[in-house]
Formats: C-alpha cells, structure tokens, sequence
C-alpha cells in the first residue's frame, strides 16, 4: 500500500515536471473574442448568425458551432436572446458589416470561415460572402484561401485527436 | 466538418461533462475569464439547455466533488472529458498541480497510461499552436 502510495507520488511528480517543460507560462489561448467591447461582440456574432443562414438550412454541426461561438462571446442572456432571433431573421450582410472592423472583423472571419466549413462544404454563396467581409476588412487577396487551409489543417487536428483517444483504448 | 461525438451522449452524461470541465476550471482557486470563455462554449457546442446552463455556472462557486461526478460516466465520454479537462487547465498558461491531480484522477478511471496521457498533453499544445497560426495568415501587413 505503501508503495502504491509513493508510485502514485511518483507519477503526479513526473507529469508535473514533464508539463513544466513542455508548456510554456504565457497565455495560451489566442481566442481573443471575450475581450473585444461588448457591442464589438455583438456585431461579431451577428455577421455569424448571418453566416449560418446563407444557405437557408441550419445543420446540427452548423447550429453547435454557431452555440460554441456565441457562449465563446460571453453575450448577456439579453444579447443571445438578440442574436437567435437574427438567427431566425437574419440581417442583411450590409447591416452586419457597419459595425464590424479591425480585430472583431477578423475574428467574425475566422469563425465565419469555420462556420461556412462545418457541414464539410463550403458553396458558392457561403464563398462569395466570406470574401466580401474579407474585402471589407481590407485583408490580404488570399486571406478566404488561406483560412480554408487553415480550418483543414484543424480539422486534421481534431481527427488526429479521435485517433489518440481510439489508440488509449486497451 | 468537425463533427464531435459529445453532442450525441445522453444529456445528464453531457452534464456532468460540464460539471467536470467547471470542477477543473475552479480547482486551482483561480477562475480566470478565459476558461468561463471555454467552458460557455462547450455548453454551446454540445447544445446544453439555458436553464441547466445556470445550475452549471453555480460550480464556479463550489464545484460538486470530483470523484462523484467520475462515477456513473460511460468509459467512452471518460476520454472526451480528459481530452477538454486538459485543454481547459491549459488556458491560463500553465498546469496548476490541483488541475494535475485532477486529470490524472480522469486518466486513472480510464486506465491510461503515462505515455498515454502525455500524448493527450502534446496534442493539446499542437492545437494551440494552430489555433494561434490564424492571426499571421490573414492581415495585409503581416508576413505570410
């Protein structure tokens, strides 16, 4: 019993020495949505219920990233209650582009790119609209491409992490 | 494109997920803004009711004892929970030994091993790394 005492010692000393190297004391979680002013986060999340009606359909996983986000946003019950309805009754891209610049546009990018990806198809509208808020924002030609890339890369991320979690499995 | 197996565990298993993931955000005694962020959004993504929301957000204050949300969770969701509990005691910058002994005690319940668990850590920071890639990808002025 004792020893099992002293492993189990032994293994939280080990982990602990082991995450002291491998992490580094900084801030890790570059997200920086939840500092942005709070009408800022409102008009982010409203080009993303925007986002999330292009096409006219709603999927689950458009609808669970749609979710993330906006608890993401830490909007007041008011807020999100504000935004579902947009969601229902969606503004004109024009609206939502007027109170969107600088880092809460690139966020609302971002995560639009990611939205427009979710059910694993980006068409022709979703397209056409990433690149007119891109436009708008004043990014880089590329920048829709260079997204898309960017959310395949973690989409292989996120599948490189099932494939951990299966191979743990005894 | 991201489809996540979470969403589909009954909705109490989904609970006690957040419970679990709240219980690792209050451990250290330290609540910074960055995991209510995190864990807001996984009550997003896994589509948790508002009002069960509310009774969640309560173990910010006193989270419910962890070796009595560990039971009674199916084998499979014990992995998911580890996989989010390492990336919520992540957001601050760095493991809190509390949060440590925390996740070691979700791993033990799965049977993990050390390599095993240490692979779940380094997937973890490969994805922040990603998550990070964006800002320098899409702004005129920033290097390609």
């Amino acid at each position: 019993m004792i020893l099992q005492f002293e492993y189990s010692v032994q293994l939280v000393k080990t982990s602990a020495e082991f995450l002291k190297q491998k992490v580094p004391r900084i801030s890790m979680l570059p997200d920086t949505v939840h500092k942005l002013p709070r009408e800022e986060r409102f008009a982010y999340a409203k080009l993303l219920a925007f986002v999330a009606r292009i096409d006219n359909e709603l999927t689950v996983d458009e609808m669970a990233m749609f979710e993330q986000r906006l608890g993401t946003a830490l909007l007041s019950p008011n807020q999100r209650d504000m935004i579902r309805a947009a969601l229902k009754n969606p503004p004109s891209l024009e609206e939502c582009l007027d109170d969107l610049h600088g880092e809460a546009g690139k966020l609302a990018l971002r995560d639009a790119v990611l939205m427009a990806a979710a059910d694993g198809n980006v068409d022709e509208d979703e397209r056409d609209v990433l690149e007119e808020i891109s436009e708008h924002l004043g990014l880089k030609e590329e920048a829709v491409d260079l997204l898309l890339a960017w959310t395949v890369k973690g989409y292989n991320w996120m599948k490189e992490g099932y494939e951990i979690l299966n191979s743990l499995e005894e | 494109m991201f489809p996540d197996p979470v969403g589909s565990f009954p909705l109490n298993e989904r609970l006690t997920y957040a419970h679990v993931l709240v219980h690792i955000a209050a451990v250290d005694g330290t609540l910074v803004r960055e995991e209510v962020q995190a864990i807001e959004g996984y009550m997003g993504k896994y589509l948790i009711p508002p009002e069960q929301r509310e009774e969640i957000r309560l173990g910010f204050e006193s989270p419910k004892p962890l070796g009595e949300l560990l039971t009674n969770l199916s084998h499979d969701l014990l992995y998911f929970i580890l996989r989010d509990a390492i990336i919520v005691a992540s957001i601050d910058g760095e493991y809190d030994q509390s949060e440590i002994d925390c996740i070691r005690a979700i791993s033990d319940k799965i049977g993990l091993s050390n390599e095993g668990l240490s692979a779940a850590f380094d997937w973890v920071k490969s994805g922040w790394k990603w998550n990070s890639e964006y800002k320098n990808l899409i702004s005129k002025n920033d290097p390609k």
